[in-house]
């Protein structure tokens, strides 16, 4: 049964370091995403375990046997690519049935196979057409079907859906799910959709400039992300800057935010000491607008507002002048005096990052 | 009723035999920020360049602020294109001064210290001057985008014409800066197009919606008119995450709309006929209901029980679960229907809903869409 | 310093033109010309002799095709150069594919070596290189020093040529494989191995067949030129001192005997009794008329093969059905691929590089017969040069100036009628070039607007000749520059004329500038056109040609050759480095 492990590996190409000491297992059975923004080395890191890139350091290793300098064709695992890569001159039967026919398998049964496969996918009826007439999400599924033939227990997707229209990617994505748990497979999947890791991902790891910044469940990372990267990374966060003013009994403190706001928080993840800096992050849906003040409350206005389907986003600028986005189920009446209370429960405290907010929230 | 700033009356494109563009009619105000949302191939495209010039129509009338624009060339239009490419279409052989200093130096209207000043300003305002002598391959997606920007607001045009301004971004990274280049365009008080295939994208910027499919304006509306009143299966399925669900079509009983399917009545506020030209008038009293997945109120079963006079409750069983941060979506399972029903649920909410609860999922009379369209529409609407 | 006032002047005076050329009635115009002086001037007259042979079709049925003995000359030539074009473009076929395979899908270390130097032959003239080919292979009677290392064996006329030829088009035909193979998008040969399949098994049931139109385009390009040299089968056959002829040679003797019958007064019957006696015919009346029917033959042999390489390519099913894992996965791991690489390489030094340079080892050998060399010689051979740098300067200038709008026309207007003259603009490039320059001068002499002047023939020719290079490049250059620049350019207020200086030309301007050193380089190493126009034309390639032939000076004609290569080896780095260094980063 497939497990890979991924120890200590680092790529360097000429001085630049696109990976850097990198720790992994993947499970027997497990859907695994790497998600990270673009240039963060999640293509490198697949092209070592695919054998496109032989990595400077370290060792892949897939079902307890060193793969490091084995080339890709003898390397036991299917792919879906990003740009499809189907072959343009194959119908899509043939290119379903490429997997079997290669390995000299007979006609009835290559048939069979890809008869099973364009089956799971719902793209029996197109099976005579050439790729080119198919939609784009369509001819994405048969390139999973023809991945799928080849009867290999790892499937490696390299932002298979990142190039098509946003509904019939949210659509895809649903469908990869349900076929790679029926069939029992270990997928390893690169994205830098945090949206698309979040919906299907068993865990996911999170990768930037070329190192492991955290990795856990979509649930951990977006409830209970343990760097501030990640909190603003797998979904939008507010972020406010200020200073433990005073400790007060039961994890309650008196924090200072800027022009001379306070307030008083519970902090239930972690212990910090008086006149620490330190950044207050919570998600825009978690924020309760009131019209009285708390002693948890910060003032504030509403600037912008717009519709956004299942909620409405309001832009709050607070007295501490920072700007904060909330969204709500219901709509307001008053706008010009509101105050925001932030729910202890969903909110991160962080220690204040060494060099600026701005930098370690960075996205490119 | 005031003038509309761009108008286009009747506008038809036709690439040989294929239609690109039917009937086109628009009227978009001075300073609006108009999003076109429709899938690949709908004709967007096609829209923004013969807007911008750069494809002859077939037929039909262009007009800014009430002057004809169809006999001018692209240059004299006044409206600044911005290609769906990744690099944004910056000109690959000139720093991101002279990327931004192109349109008044090419226009040559202007004396160059005050083309300088005016360019020094608009890289100023998105944060790019310090880097004005670096080359479009040196600069990271978002710089990319930001000169694109800058490059077209030297341009001094009346109207922005944006064609996936934002494609070639990572997912985190478009979010962010879509809501910046609203901000960015509206202080200007310009008037824009903008080209998108994402829901999410469109309906979190746009003053305005234009649904297009298959060449045809299909809806035109605020975001909130086309969510919560889609005119058509099409605009009612493509905006949001939508069930479509094959009924029947029953009597009508003291002014209200009834549907079945399987062995659920349910009660509708309105059927709109089908009035499109394309497809046979169905006698088969097939309708399809569309409901919005977040517009479904879920309960556990042991909460309530069920009022047995009323219309629209369905008994369930939640068969799948996805967690999307904010929102989680069930997939459940209901007798009798042969697909799952999507509904959204705060993900607050989620430990009362696993895999397998029995639950009760009701929607209000307002919230059930029903069209008058034969059930092959929803199978085709969805390859799409 | 330029004054400002006359900075100022010249900025209006900018600003006035394009102005001027915005005008669209003025655009019209502008293209229409284009159009018309490549129809007339172009196109024309490279396939006037058609017209001609229909038109004198009785005279060449009564005097060529009824004597028996010369139809069978006319027809034993024209084989021979069918015949030798053929078994190069297969030779080049199965042989160029697997070594445009290494150089675009492996890496190696001398990777970077065998591409330049796959590139060296093609700055060679080729009546350099078929003296310097023959050195290497033939038996050489008229040299009494042999060089060393000469393998010094092959007497006969056929294999000589073959082995020539596919010195001459192997560059070629590998670089335009090259070129279209790394097009073919690398993910599916992955996708492919990712299947189970070999590196074999990949290449072949995926990229192969996928490399149709490479394929057709590599067949034209060895076929075209094969048939076309004659330079290079000239000084070739010379120096192994046979006496066959090819299609385009015949033309070339023909026209020469022609010129000394008519022009010098030689009496005919002089000529009658040397050794080319066999290939004249009868009456030198009838020398016209021949030259025209053998030039309509060779563009008519030329289209059919062309017309029938594109078939094929079209047709050819590549051995799809089966796989045969085991075989396959052999060859494509291990010591094989090693084994193959090292093969190619040695294979392209013996049969290319060594044949391309070696007459440089003669030149060494004999560096002491510089001594005996007259001042009269080298003037003759200064005017030569200067002549040849000349028409190919002026030929390049002129196709620059006509071409590159051509150019725009063909891949930025889309109608009808630009993808007829796309159609159009390779026939030049089809034509044999002696047929080509026979023509080009049948027609001008005919006309009567212009007078008669040899040297504004021979430009013209060269001209045609050489127009297809540069509008194929700039197309090339243009097709890869998406049109979304155009567009945000104009919308952003810029006009077509600044357009284009301003965002098209920066990055097509290395397309033309690679098409314009194509173009000199083919015009300054072109013979058959030049003496199928006017042989007293003394171009340098036509005198290494006298050299050979006629004054058996072979260490001269071989000196003449190297300093030809050096002279366009200069320019093409001289212009290249200029390119290079207004390339920013």
């Amino acid at each position: 049964m497939p497990t890979i492990q991924i120890k200590g590996v680092s790529k360097l190409f000429g001085r630049i370091k696109a990976l850097e000491d990198v720790n992994l297992t993947i499970e027997d059975g497990e859907y695994l995403f790497i998600l990270g923004p673009s240039g963060c080395g999640k293509t490198t890191l697949i092209n070592c375990i695919t054998g496109i890139v032989i990595p400077t350091d370290g060792d892949i290793v897939i079902d307890n046997v060193k793969v490091n300098d084995l080339p890709i064709e003898n390397r036991e695992f299917a792919m879906v690519f990003q740009n499809i890569a189907l072959f343009p001159h194959m119908t899509v039967e043939q290119n379903v049935a490429y997997g079997p026919f290669v390995k000299d398998i007979s006609k009835e049964k290559q048939t069979e196979i890809s008869n099973k496969m364009l089956k799971l996918v719902d793209l029996l009826e197109e099976k005579q057409l050439l790729p080119r007439f198919l939609s784009g999400g369509a001819q994405q599924k048969t390139a999973v079907a023809r991945a799928l033939a080849n009867d290999e227990k790892l499937l490696i997707l390299d932002e298979p859906i990142s190039a098509l229209d946003h509904k019939v990617r949210v659509a895809l994505r649903y469908e990869l799910r349900r076929l790679i748990k029926e069939l029992g497979l270990t997928a390893m999947h690169i994205t830098h959709d945090q949206e698309e890791a979040m919906s299907i991902a068993d865990r996911i790891v999170i990768l930037r400039a070329g190192k492991i910044v955290e990795v856990g469940t979509p649930r951990e990372l977006y409830e209970k992300p343990k760097t501030l990267f990640t909190m603003n990374f797998v979904g939008e966060a507010n972020f406010l800057e200020g200073r433990v003013k005073q400790k007060l009994p039961e994890n309650v403190y008196r924090i200072e935010f800027r022009n001379r706001q306070y307030i008083e928080l519970t902090i239930l993840n972690g212990d910090f000491e008086t006149d620490e800096s330190i950044v207050v992050a919570f998600r825009p849906e978690n924020v309760a607008i009131s019209f009285e003040d708390h002693l948890d409350a910060i003032s504030g206005k509403i600037i912008r507002e717009q519709f956004t389907g299942g909620y409405i986003r309001y832009e709050v600028e607070l007295a501490t002048e920072d700007k904060i986005i909330v969204d709500s189920r219901t709509a307001l009446d008053e706008k010009q005096k509101v105050f925001i209370r932030i729910d202890p429960q969903s909110t991160r405290i962080f220690t204040a990052p060494e060099f600026g907010l701005k930098k370690v929230l960075e996205l490119e | 009723m005031t003038e509309a700033y761009l108008e286009i009356k009747n506008l038809e494109k036709r690439f040989g035999k294929l239609w690109a563009l039917r009937d086109v009619n628009l009227q978009i105000e001075q300073g609006e920020y108009v999003v076109i949302l429709g899938p690949t191939g709908a004709g967007k495209t096609t829209l923004l360049k013969i807007i911008a010039g750069l494809i002859k129509p077939t037929s039909g009338e262009i007009y800014k602020n009430s002057n004809l624009l169809n006999p001018f060339p692209p240059e004299k239009r006044n409206l600044a294109y911005l290609p769906q490419t990744s690099d944004y279409s910056l000109f690959p052989y000139m720093d991101v001064w002279e990327n931004t200093i192109f349109s008044p130096k090419m226009k040559g209207e202007k004396p160059y210290d005050e083309i300088r000043s005016l360019c020094d300003e608009i890289l100023d305002m998105v944060n790019l001057r310090a880097r004005y002598n670096a080359f479009p391959d040196e600069l990271s997606g978002g710089m990319k985008q930001r000169v694109a920007l800058a490059r077209a607001i030297a341009a001094d045009a009346d109207i922005f014409l944006f064609d996936e301004p934002l494609r070639a971004l990572d997912a985190r990274l478009r979010i962010k800066l879509r809501t910046e280049v609203k901000k960015l365009v509206t202080d200007l008080n310009k008037t824009t197009l903008h080209v998108t295939h994402d829901f999410e994208e469109s309906v979190s910027i746009a003053d305005r919606i234009i649904i297009i499919n298959e060449g045809e304006i299909i809806q035109f509306d605020s975001p909130k008119d086309i969510y919560d009143y889609p005119t058509s299966l099409f605009s009612a399925y493509f905006f949001g995450e939508t069930n479509l669900l094959a009924a029947k079509r029953l009597e009508r009983k003291n002014g209200t709309y009834f549907v079945q399917i399987k062995n659920h009545v349910l009660a509708v506020e309105n059927i709109r006929s089908n009035n499109s030209t394309k497809t046979k008038k169905n006698d088969k009293n097939e309708v399809v209901i569309a409901i919005k997945a977040d517009k479904i109120h879920i309960t556990p079963q042991n909460t309530i029980e069920k009022e047995t006079d009323s219309y629209n409750y369905f008994h369930g069983v939640v068969s799948h679960s996805y967690y999307l941060g904010k929102w989680v979506n069930l997939e459940v399972t209901v007798e009798g229907i042969s697909r799952d029903i999507l509904v959204a649920i705060p993900s607050s909410e989620l430990m009362k809903y696993k895999i397998g609860t029995n639950v009760i999922l009701y929607v209000s009379i307002d919230d059930m869409e029903c069209f008058e369209e034969p059930w092959s529409r929803i199978r085709k609407i969805e390859a799409a | 310093m330029i004054p400002s006032s006359y900075k100022e002047k010249l900025k209006k005076y900018e600003t006035r033109l394009i102005v001027f050329f915005s005008n669209p009635t003025v655009n019209i115009l502008w293209y229409g010309l284009i159009i018309l002086f490549f129809l007339s001037l172009i196109l024309f007259p490279t396939i006037f002799v058609l017209f001609y042979v229909i038109k004198e079709f009785s005279t060449i049925q009564t005097e060529i095709i009824a004597n028996e003995v010369y139809r069978l000359q006319i027809f034993e030539a024209l084989s021979y150069s069918v015949t030798v074009s053929v078994i190069i473009t297969i030779i080049d076929l199965i042989f160029g594919l697997p070594i445009a395979w290494i150089l675009v899908r492996r890496e190696f270390r001398f990777k970077s070596i065998l591409n330049s130097i796959i590139e060296l032959p093609l700055a060679v003239p080729t009546a350099g290189l078929g003296f310097s080919v023959a050195l290497f292979w033939g038996v050489t009677p008229g040299i009494a020093e042999k060089p060393i290392f000469a393998l010094n064996f092959i007497q006969d006329a056929l294999p000589i040529l073959v082995l020539f030829h596919f010195t001459t088009t192997f560059p070629y035909v590998v670089r335009s494989l090259a070129a279209i193979l790394e097009e073919i998008d690398v993910t599916l040969e992955i996708a492919a191995k990712t299947c189970g399949a070999s590196k074999f098994t990949a290449a072949r049931t995926v990229s192969l067949p996928l490399f149709r139109s490479g394929v057709a385009t590599a067949m034209i390009l060895s076929l075209a030129k094969s048939l076309s040299d004659t330079g290079g089968v000239m000084t070739l056959l010379a120096t192994i001192g046979s006496l066959k002829q090819t299609g385009t040679t015949v033309i070339g003797e023909w026209k020469h005997a022609y010129q000394d019958w008519k022009i010098e007064g030689v009496p005919y019957e002089d000529l009658l009794n040397n050794d080319l006696a066999s290939l004249l015919p009868p009456d030198p009346e009838t020398l016209i008329p021949s030259m025209a029917f053998m030039s309509a033959l060779m563009i008519f042999v030329a289209i059919i093969l062309v017309f029938l390489a594109k078939l094929f390519a079209k047709r050819a099913k590549v051995p799809f059905r089966k796989v045969i894992p085991y075989f396959e996965w052999k060859i494509s791991d291990g010591a094989a691929p090693k084994a193959r690489s090292i093969l190619s390489f040695g294979f392209l030094v013996i049969f290319v590089i060594i044949p391309s340079f070696f007459l440089i080892i003669y030149v060494f050998q004999g560096i002491g017969g510089v001594n005996i060399l007259t001042l009269n010689d080298w003037m003759i051979f200064g005017q030569s040069i200067l002549f040849s740098v000349f028409v190919a300067s002026v030929a390049t200038i002129a196709n620059v100036t006509v071409g590159v709008p051509m150019a725009i026309f063909i891949a930025r207007k889309n109608n009808r009628f630009s993808r007829i003259m796309d159609s159009l603009i390779d026939i030049p490039y089809v034509v044999p070039s002696s047929a080509l320059g026979f023509s080009v001068g049948l027609f001008w002499t005919s006309q009567i607007f212009f007078p008669a002047n040899e040297l504004f023939f021979v430009v013209m020719a060269h001209i045609s000749m050489t127009f297809p290079f540069i509008v194929r490049n700039t197309i090339g250059g243009l097709s890869e520059l998406d049109t979304s620049y155009e567009d945000a350019a104009r919308s952003l207020g810029a006009k077509p004329i600044q357009t284009f200086r301003n965002v098209t030309l920066p990055v097509v301007k290395f397309s033309i500038i690679a098409g314009a050193i194509m173009s000199f380089t083919r015009s300054i190493g072109e013979t058959g056109a030049t003496l199928a126009v006017s042989p007293n034309s003394i171009t340098a390639p036509v005198f290494i040609v006298d050299l050979i032939k006629n004054q058996g000076n072979y260490f001269f004609a071989a000196l003449t050759t190297i300093i030809l290569i050096l002279i366009s080896s200069l320019l093409i780095f001289v212009l290249r480095a200029k390119v290079t260094r207004r390339r920013r980063r």
